[in-house]
């Protein structure tokens, strides 16, 4: 089961990261252009329920997909 | 001054020496972290993102808030500008102390006098509570913010910052703090009820020039002084608002960075508390020896509380004769106003001040070697 999670910031897509480290949670990271401009992915390897609310008990901004 | 290595005296201006680890952390920086953190996605950007971010956790912890709330700024002055251009609205009123350096009296003597905010002086003092009922007697209803030192660089008073903070939360005021002489020295953090530290990154921090922070709890919207290239949302011309890309337009200094971070890991390592512990003890080695000189006026109020900084004068000689007398020497300190005239005003020293600011890296056979030179006025 895969989640992804686009990140504008890089500062927030850093701090995930280590929030997934910490829950021993799975991930790859890309990073992309978009019509926003660059973006951080996370594909990570949990179930979006997780994911989402491991991030906003962090208070990280995300979008999803 | 001998060519022969000078005995450093100045570090409420930078510290100097720096610890080993923090010219390495410059070099490996430079050598191997090389490219633009946030910017582009290959392997020189990432290593320096990294680099950029465990800079931010390290001090979010170090400080007590998130990563995201750590804003790296270019030194001290940059950090207390973009506290207070970003947060004051028209017509809020300040209270800051008469300790105040340049950097939080000029940006306000400049709003002041183009009618967009107005600001008072609270009169410290030795005794704290009398202090703390200046700052309550200065407050009004268009009070927005209380701003001041936490370390007065000029006489090391400690201000009674933990009171303030409280009084501040009294009255729904922000409380913007400048830790420059503080951090470093003092267990400082927002924990405090601090809702804006500002400090120098190449002081008590032991990091390099060229850096500088503002770290919140955020609590407050801060606006941008600088909008530019975040790396983020890049398709947008208008500045993100999240932190900390809102405040840190363009390219961070990511050398400096690598070297806040090993000052700091450094302080961790060798203990805050022994770091003040050795510094105090130099300070207070170097005070019982003045005392002794007849002709050494001591500039600081009795019954105080004090951060190893002196500043004192020596009858019939100026301030930067003493100085340069002492330089000839080969001992560096600073002569003069401290760029804080407010403090001299208070003080009664508008002539100026000489200023005695040791390191942990100074030692008790220097501070004697610096009394001696003293005696031969």
């Amino acid at each position: 089961m895969q989640t992804t999670i686009r990140f504008a910031s890089e500062t927030h897509a850093e701090k995930a990261k280590r929030v997934l480290d910490r829950n021993h949670i799975a991930f790859q990271s890309k990073k992309i252009t978009t019509s926003d401009g660059c973006m951080i992915i996370l594909r990570i390897a949990a179930p979006a329920d997780t994911v989402t609310m491991l991030l906003h008990h962090h208070g990280i901004p995300h979008q999803r997909g | 001054m001998k060519s022969s290595s000078p005995i450093y005296f100045d570090n409420a201006a930078t510290s100097w020496p720096k610890p080993f680890g923090v010219l390495s952390a410059v070099q490996n920086a430079l050598q191997r972290q090389g490219g633009n953190p946030g910017r582009g996605g290959h392997l020189l950007s990432e290593r320096a993102g990294n680099l950029v971010y465990q800079t931010r956790e390290l001090i979010a912890d170090f400080f007590g808030t998130e990563p995201e709330y750590v804003v790296f700024t270019q030194n001290c002055t940059h950090a207390l500008n973009l506290a207070l251009y970003g947060v004051l609205h028209k017509d809020d009123h300040v209270i800051i102390s008469d300790m105040e350096h340049n950097s939080v009296a000029r940006p306000l003597a400049a709003m002041a006098a183009r009618g967009f905010c107005t600001y008072s002086v609270a009169a410290t003092d030795a005794n704290d509570a009398l202090t703390l009922e200046r700052f309550r007697q200065c407050i009004t209803p268009k009070t927005r913010a209380i701003v001041c030192t936490l370390v007065s660089n000029v006489t090391g008073q400690i201000l009674p910052y933990r009171e303030i903070a409280a009084l501040c939360r009294q009255y729904g005021l922000l409380f913007i703090a400048d830790g420059a002489q503080a951090c470093g020295i003092l267990p400082v953090t927002l924990r405090d009820g601090i809702n804006i530290l500002c400090t120098a990154g190449h002081k008590g921090l032991y990091g390099i020039m060229g850096t500088g922070l503002l770290v919140t709890d955020g609590s407050v919207a801060i606006k941008p002084l600088m909008q530019g290239g975040t790396g983020s949302l890049s398709a947008n011309l208008v500045q993100p608002d999240f932190l900390p890309d809102a405040l840190e337009a363009g390219t961070v200094n990511v050398p400096g960075i690598a070297a806040l971070q090993a000052g700091i890991k450094w302080i961790r390592q060798y203990g805050l508390p022994q770091l003040h512990q050795k510094e105090e003890a130099l300070c207070q080695r170097f005070l019982h020896g003045l005392q002794k000189l007849p002709h050494a006026v001591i500039d600081r109020r009795a019954g105080g509380v004090y951060a190893p900084v002196v500043s004192f004068a020596m009858k019939e000689e100026s301030a930067a004769d003493t100085a340069a007398r002492l330089h000839d020497k080969g001992f560096c300190l600073r002569a003069g106003l401290h760029c804080a005239p407010l403090a001299h005003k208070a003080l009664g020293t508008m002539d100026g001040t000489v200023r005695f600011a040791p390191s942990v890296f100074n030692t008790a056979a220097q501070v004697d070697a610096l009394l001696h030179a003293l005696r031969q006025q």
